[in-house]
This record gives structure tokens, C-alpha cells and sequence, in this order.
């Protein structure tokens, strides 16, 4: 199983319109402005026209020129008139004088139906409102999650044309772009919005994009000076300070890394919090407090922080609200099912894995941990087809590991142990060759847990190997999780219990009997 | 006192406290022949209450009450050898002596006399009258295609900028704020020259048009839109879309550019669109004014209007085929074969 990110990079994220607005990302404030002596002249003229003509038309033109100007007091006069005169009020005055939308709420309410449905009210909508860059992007959205890339790239491309400058959707386009691989296209939309060289968080979406796609930026300087501006506020640059982190991180500069990271900490985002509880795994030194994780939507960051302390059922919730908040993304799925393997839930690790790999069908990393889960629940004919889907030829780094060790895993479970053996050897190999030694101790693990469900004879061996391989790896609750496994499976080997009925989580009992 | 064209001045129209803005606050009722008509005179003295409010100096702000006055009296009369007949123009202008001194001439223009503005026509019926609002609409769409016609933007189209007469025709009144092409106009250098209250979006959001078309007559455009959705659902378009916009994006708030705000005016306005088309009666007046609105109030100045004029060498904000559809919808109301309920 794979989970591990080697890059994190403060990508946009992608939510909903409403979503996102409720979270402050789109704010772009300025001081108010007052009511100019005109407007104050024309709202004290309507208002006198009202006192001389007291009917509904004259309440009307106040209220709408009272509200436009936002002069509560004038609009308020008015519409306490209205609605005292309802009954010969237009009922769409009625409405807006009682701040009612005036619409069906079937017509409003795009956040609660299935997919489908959604889809179809938006196309709806769109039919009517063509130009309106925020349905488009929401359909991409919806056509992302169910896997339609074509008409989610189309969708997308038509938001981008029709409002090039807006932050939200040039966000959303450059999460998508990305999310498709298409880092060039993310790159052309953030650098030709308006805003690009201005907006604290376009200049982190250029940075971050162009840092996860392994180009070079072109913002870098002006972001910097922009995060030094202090009429930029603490929240609207906590991501620019924390793609300007990692740059920094990247390019070996820890110290300056550090402190770029504590400043987005200043008034983050979950998105900064995530990122610097990332880099704190590299660059030690920073200490997230208790309060920061309980700002809205910090999923993420929350699963890391359990999956580390060992507590596996926390983790895996906060992973599941990750994966609800971010359906689409493959590193909510990568982790969670991850977890849930960990403490061999393979029922629900499974399930994660097949719904993400509709929204990204080729993923080599969904479909390796797809076809662990299915090995480790014994349905090999499924997980030998999943693993055929997989380009073997273009993996590399932990993939290439993880991947090994699979096959391994099948081997055994079909029969094969030597073959499986030589698998989980290239494995340990990969993963010593790559100095990553929690991946070669897992591999030991694993290797031993399959000698010993095979029965073999190198069981006693392997196990032993295994369990001294998990001692050095210190502070690791995974792998200790893992060696205790391994450990009780030999206890009820020698006790002679069936082996379904052995493991180190109750969770799994129902998984692997499934 | 008796004016020496016969037009015999017979009553002051007072003063509304609020009514401080424009140069001409002081109206009376005058009579000639038996017809009544309404007379706007220059105040003079008004030059000293500006300089008091905006800090220029009384030479200056008399200057500008002078060509104010000036410019309106030659529009208008531009307007009537034209025989602009959906337009209020001037029945006639002069001056008249009503004091020694410096300031004791007072200059003047007299206005056919109306009934009332929109709001004190609509307050008559109970409920709408179809026929009378989609004719109201075609005399209005009318008097701006006139004026357009003669490189002139009216800029201030609003409810009470639209007088209805006796004769239950209605017109545009008060080119005070308009501006004509190819000249300077004393309103010319104002962010937005007519009523903010009811400006379109993009001048609210400060997106400022160096082009004469897109800033001017585009708002015009808008306007005549946002008359339908008054005279329909009692409100204005743009009072419609802020009550969409999320409250950071409002344009006293809002820090960004009118482009960065784009994506959220869009979806305000489809949803000011939709909450407008839901209030006209009858399925067919409804699809067709719906369509109408969402092209005279697009928030992209650039997209206002006819599809058709942007696609050929015409003024992309001629409002003739508007003319053509109110007229046609009027008369389709009143022999019965429009739906109307």
C-alpha cells in the first residue's frame, strides 16, 4: 500500500461555489465605501417623493434606490410600507422587500442532490445562462467526479474563457488542469488572469502549480514582495507564504522555509495548515497548535496528525470528510484507504479505491492499493485483473516498491510462494536502494505475513527477520501496527486458530471473512 | 407675473427638502390658452450652495449652472426640430426680468405639462395592466431610439424620468444628464452622469469605457431593461443583482476590478433574470421579455443589446428592433392573442 507524499505543494482547492465563498477565498476587500453626497441627494429626494406620494410605486423606486446605495434606514421605510400593502404589491416586490430570492428552492439548491440530478439542473440553468462562468465550473466539477474528463475539460476551458480574471474560477481551472495532468494549460490560465501579478492568491496558485509540475515559476519575486506587504492581509497571503515555504524547502533553504511557513500560519487556511504539517515531517521545527486544527475543513492535515499519533478510527474519519470535501482527488483516497488496510478493513479500503478510481481511472497508485486490498481479502481474481491495468514500465520511486510488493502479495495468495519471495525481495531491494527504510521494513512485514499464512517453511525465519527490521524503525505506530499483526499471526499459528480469525483490529475480522 | 410669450406663471411647485441636486429647483405651474405647462427655472443662487458643498469657488460653479442650462436649453431644442415625439422637449425657452441687479434675470424652459411619472400612473390599478406597461415600454424605447438616433445619450432613464401625459402616452424626460457624441457635455467628466442608484453594474464597479458607445448609450440600454423589470416586479435590475451578490462582492466593498467580479455579477444576474421572468404573466410574454432583459441588461456592456446588431456594421445599441418588439407585444395585448395571465 502506498500512501506517502514525497511533493506537497499548496495547489488550489476545489470546492463548490458556495463552499468556497463561505470559507473567505474569495474575498478581495476594501475599506467601505460611504454614500456619496449625490447618492445621499437622490435617496432623500425619492424619500420625500414617498412621503408626498405614499403608494407602493414610489415605495418601490425607494426601496430599490435605497438599497442599491445601501441606505438601511430609507429601505427599511419603504419596505415596512410594502409589506403593509402586499395585497396590491407585485408579488416579486413582496419578495424582495422580505429578502426572499423569489425563487423555487428547487431552483437554489444545488448543493443536495445526487450527481446526476445536479448535473442536469446546471445544464438546466446553463441553457438560459450561457455566460455563466460559475455553473460551468460547477458541472466540471460534477463531470470530474464521475470520471467524464472530456466534457469536464470542456465545461472548464468554457468558465476560463468567459471570466479569464475571476479567482474562482481560475482556481479551479488550474486544480483541474493539474488534476488532468495538463500543468502548462494551469500555468496559462493563472499567468493571463488581470490579477495574476496582484492577487495574493492567484500568485500562489502560480507558484504552487508551476512548483508541482516541476517548471520554473515566474512569479516567484513579485510573490515575495507581494507577501511582504503588509496591507495584504494575514489570511489573503497564507498561501502565498506558504508556496513561497516550499520553494524555499525545495531549493534546500530550511531556515527561510520555516519562517515563510510560520507566517502562513498567522491566519491560515486549511489548505497552509495542511501544507505545514507537511513540511514539518522535513523541516522539523514547527509546531502546529491544537486550535489550528480546528479551523473549517482541515481534514487533512487532522488524518496526518492521527494517522501519526496511532489513532487509526480518528484517522480514518477525518480521511473520509477529506475525500468528501475533495471527491475528486486522488490523496484523500490514497490515504484513507491506506489506513483502513493498515488495520485490515479491506472492505471499506476497497470501496474508497473503486469510487476515486472513477475520477481517476489510470491512477497507478489507486489501482496498486486496489489490488493489495483485493489480494488481502482473498479476491484475486479481481485484484490480478486490477493489477493488469497498471503500466509496470512507467513506475518508478515508491510506486515501483509498493507495486513489487504486490505482486509479491498474489504470488503468494495464488500459490506461488517462490515467486512471491523474488517479488518482495526486488521490493525490499527498491526500497534500500531508495533509502527508505519504513518502506523496506513494511516489505519484511508483509513478506513475513504471507510466509506465515502460506505456511512455509521460511516462516520462522521471515518473522524473525521481519520483527528485528520493525525495532529499528523507531516512532512508527504503522509499523509497529503492522509487526504486532505479524506477531499475533505467529502466536495463533503456533495455537493452530484459523487464520481469518487473527488480527491486531477488530475491523478486520469482518473485512477479511467478506 | 405674465411672461412676454403670453404664459402666465400662476403657482410655485415647492421645493422637496431633498431636492437640492440639478440646476433648475425652482418649478411652477403656467398657464396660456387654457393649457397648463410646467416651468423650470435657473437658480442663480444655487451657484453658492455648490461652492459651499464641493469647495470650487462661486465663479466657477456659476459657470457650470450657466452652460448646464445652456447645453440642455440646445439639446432640447435640438430635440424638438427633430420632432423628437417620445421625448419631453421644451415648449419654450426665454428670460424674464424679476429683479434690479446682476442675477435679476431669470432663464427658463416650459415643459408640456404631464400627468405624473410611471410610479403615479401604476399606483391607478390594482393590478398590472399588461397592455398599458408594454406600451408604456414601447414609447420609452421609442424616445431613446430617438434620441440615439441623434448621437445623444439620455443617461438618467428612471421611473420618475418617465412622464406619462393625458393622452396616456409616455416619454423620456429630463436631458439634464445626457450626453451627445462628439461634444463636451457639462456632465461628461462624472464617473456616472446620471442617477448612481440605478446605474448599471459596471459603472458602479468603477469600469470607466473610453468609448462613447460602450459607456454611455450601453447604460441606456440597461436602463430600458431595468424599466421592464420596474414596471413588471417593482424593482430595479440593479437592486436585483446586489441582492444576489455575495455581500464581500458588493461594490462598496469590493477591491478588485470589475472583471475579477465578473463571475459572481453573471450569476447574480441570471438569477435577477430568472426572479424577473418568474413575475410577468402568461408563457409566452414571459420567454420573450426574459430573452429581452437578459440583452439589455447584460452586465458586459460589450454584449448589451440585439445579438443581431453586434453581428452586422449597425450601432450594436440600436434599440429599433426593441421599439419593433414592445410595439408588436402591445398591440399583440391588446387584441387579445398574447397570453396574459
Amino acid at each position: 500500500m502506498l500512501f506517502e507524499r514525497k511533493d506537497r505543494c499548496v495547489i488550489p482547492r476545489w470546492r463548490d461555489f458556495k463552499t468556497t465563498l463561505a470559507l473567505g477565498e474569495l474575498r478581495n476587500s476594501q475599506d467601505a465605501e460611504p454614500p456619496s453626497s449625490e447618492d445621499q441627494e437622490a435617496i432623500a429626494r425619492r424619500v420625500e417623493e414617498f412621503r408626498v406620494d405614499q403608494d407602493i410605486w414610489h415605495a418601490a423606486d425607494l426601496l430599490s434606490s435605497a438599497f442599491v446605495v445601501g441606505d438601511l434606514k430609507s429601505a427599511d421605510l419603504a419596505r415596512d410600507f410594502i409589506l403593509s400593502n402586499r395585497e396590491v404589491a407585485p408579488k416579486a416586490l413582496v419578495a424582495f422587500a422580505s429578502g426572499d430570492s423569489g425563487l423555487p428552492a428547487d431552483f437554489l439548491s444545488l448543493g443536495e442532490d445526487a450527481q446526476a440530478r445536479l448535473i442536469h439542473k446546471i445544464r438546466a440553468r446553463l441553457r438560459s445562462e450561457p455566460r455563466n462562468a460559475i455553473l460551468w465550473v460547477e458541472i466540471a466539477r460534477l463531470y470530474t467526479l464521475q470520471g467524464d474528463s472530456r466534457r469536464a475539460l470542456r465545461s472548464m476551458t468554457t468558465a476560463a474563457g468567459l471570466t479569464p480574471d475571476s479567482r474562482f474560477v481560475v482556481r479551479a481551472a488550474a486544480r483541474l488542469f493539474l488534476h488532468e495532468h495538463d500543468a502548462p494549460t494551469a500555468l496559462k490560465v493563472i499567468r493571463r488572469a488581470s490579477g495574476a501579478k496582484r492577487d495574493p492568491w492567484l500568485l500562489a496558485a502560480e507558484i504552487a502549480t508551476a512548483s508541482a509540475a516541476h517548471s520554473p515559476t515566474l512569479f516567484a519575486k513579485i510573490g515575495s514582495n507581494r507577501n511582504d506587504d503588509e496591507s495584504v492581509s494575514p489570511f489573503a497571503r497564507t498561501e502565498l507564504s506558504s508556496a513561497l515555504g516550499t520553494l524555499e524547502m525545495e531549493n534546500g533553504r530550511m531556515r527561510k522555509a520555516r519562517q515563510l511557513f510560520r507566517k502562513s500560519l498567522e491566519e491560515p487556511n486549511e489548505n497552509s495548515v495542511a501544507q505545514v504539517e507537511w513540511a514539518n515531517r522535513t523541516v522539523g521545527g514547527l509546531e502546529i497548535d491544537r486550535e489550528l486544527l480546528a479551523i473549517p475543513k482541515t481534514f487533512e492535515a487532522n488524518a496526518n496528525v492521527n494517522l501519526r499519533a496511532g489513532e487509526w478510527n480518528h484517522a480514518i474519519a477525518e480521511g473520509e470528510e477529506w475525500l468528501r470535501d475533495q471527491p475528486f482527488s486522488r490523496q484523500p483516497a490514497l490515504f484513507t484507504s491506506y489506513v483502513a488496510a493498515l488495520i485490515e478493513d479491506y472492505g471499506k479500503s476497497i470501496k474508497i479505491l473503486k469510487e476515486s478510481l472513477h475520477a481517476n481511472p489510470d491512477d497507478p497508485e489507486l489501482i496498486n492499493n486496489l489490488a493489495f486490498a483485493l489480494g488481502s481479502a482473498n479476491r484475486l481474481d479481481e485484484a490480478d485483473s486490477v493489477l493488469k491495468r497498471i503500466d509496470i514500465s512507467n513506475c518508478e520511486g515508491l510506486s515501483a516498491i509498493t507495486l513489487a510488493a504486490t505482486a509479491g502479495l498474489l504470488m503468494f495468495r495464488v500459490g506461488r510462494p517462490d515467486r512471491g519471495r523474488e517479488f518482495y525481495q526486488l521490493a525490499i531491494t527498491r526500497a534500500s536502494s531508495q533509502g527508505i527504510s519504513k518502506y523496506r521494513a513494511m516489505a519484511i512485514l508483509y513478506l513475513a505475513r504471507e510466509e506465515l499464512i502460506a505456511s512455509t517453511a521460511a516462516a520462522e525465519t521471515a518473522v524473525n527477520r521481519a520483527l528485528v527490521e520493525a525495532s529499528k524503525i523507531e516512532d512508527d505506530k504503522e509499523v509497529a501496527l503492522i509487526a504486532e499483526q505479524v506477531r499475533n499471526l505467529e502466536a495463533a499459528k503456533k495455537s493452530r486458530i484459523p487464520v481469518e480469525q487473527v488480527s491486531a483490529s477488530p475491523s478486520s475480522r469482518k473485512a477479511t471473512s467478506s | 407675473m405674465t411672461l412676454s410669450s403670453g404664459w402666465v406663471v400662476t403657482e410655485e411647485i415647492p421645493r422637496l427638502p431633498g431636492a437640492t441636486g440639478g440646476q433648475f429647483s425652482c418649478g411652477y405651474k403656467v398657464q396660456k390658452d387654457g393649457n397648463t405647462a410646467f416651468l423650470k427655472a435657473l437658480d442663480y443662487t444655487k451657484a453658492q450652495e455648490i461652492s459651499l458643498n464641493t469647495g470650487i469657488d462661486t465663479l466657477t460653479a456659476l459657470q457650470g449652472l450657466i452652460n448646464a442650462y445652456q447645453f440642455e436649453r440646445n439639446l432640447l431644442q435640438d430635440c424638438k426640430q427633430k420632432r423628437m415625439d417620445r421625448v419631453v422637449v421644451a415648449l419654450e425657452d426665454g428670460s424674464v426680468r424679476v429683479d434690479e441687479g446682476l442675477f435679476g434675470e431669470v432663464n427658463y424652459l416650459i415643459f408640456e405639462s404631464a400627468d405624473g411619472d410611471v410610479r403615479k400612473h401604476l399606483s391607478l390599478f390594482q393590478n398590472l395592466d399588461v397592455i398599458w406597461i408594454l406600451k408604456c415600454l414601447h414609447h420609452v424605447a421609442t424616445g431613446l431610439y430617438q434620441l440615439h438616433s441623434a448621437k445623444v445619450a439620455h443617461q438618467d432613464l428612471k421611473p420618475s424620468n418617465v412622464l406619462v401625459f393625458s393622452s396616456n402616452v409616455s416619454k423620456v424626460a429630463d436631458l439634464g444628464c445626457a450626453s451627445i457624441q462628439g461634444t463636451i457635455s457639462p456632465r461628461d467628466d462624472c464617473e456616472f452622469a446620471g442617477d448612481r442608484t440605478y446605474a448599471p453594474p459596471e459603472l458602479l464597479y468603477r469600469s470607466v469605457d473610453p468609448d462613447w458607445r460602450r459607456r454611455r448609450q450601453a447604460a441606456d440600454v440597461y436602463h430600458l431593461g431595468s424599466m421592464v423589470t420596474f414596471l413588471f416586479c417593482g424593482t430595479s435590475m440593479t437592486a436585483m443583482i446586489l441582492a444576489n451578490m455575495p455581500p464581500d462582492h458588493l461594490y462598496p466593498v469590493w477591491g478588485g476590478s470589475y472583471s475579477e467580479v465578473m463571475a459572481e455579477i453573471r450569476d447574480a444576474f441570471g438569477l435577477a433574470v430568472e426572479r424577473f421572468s418568474q413575475s410577468v404573466p402568461g408563457e409566452q410574454l414571459r420567454r420573450v421579455l426574459r430573452e429581452a432583459v437578459s440583452q439589455l441588461c447584460d452586465p458586459e456592456p460589450s454584449r448589451r443589446g440585439h445579438p443581431s446588431n453586434r453581428a452586422g456594421s449597425t450601432n450594436p445599441y440600436s434599440l429599433e428592433r426593441y421599439v419593433s418588439l414592445f410595439n408588436l407585444l402591445a398591440q399583440r395585448a391588446a387584441v387579445g392573442i398574447l397570453e396574459r395571465k
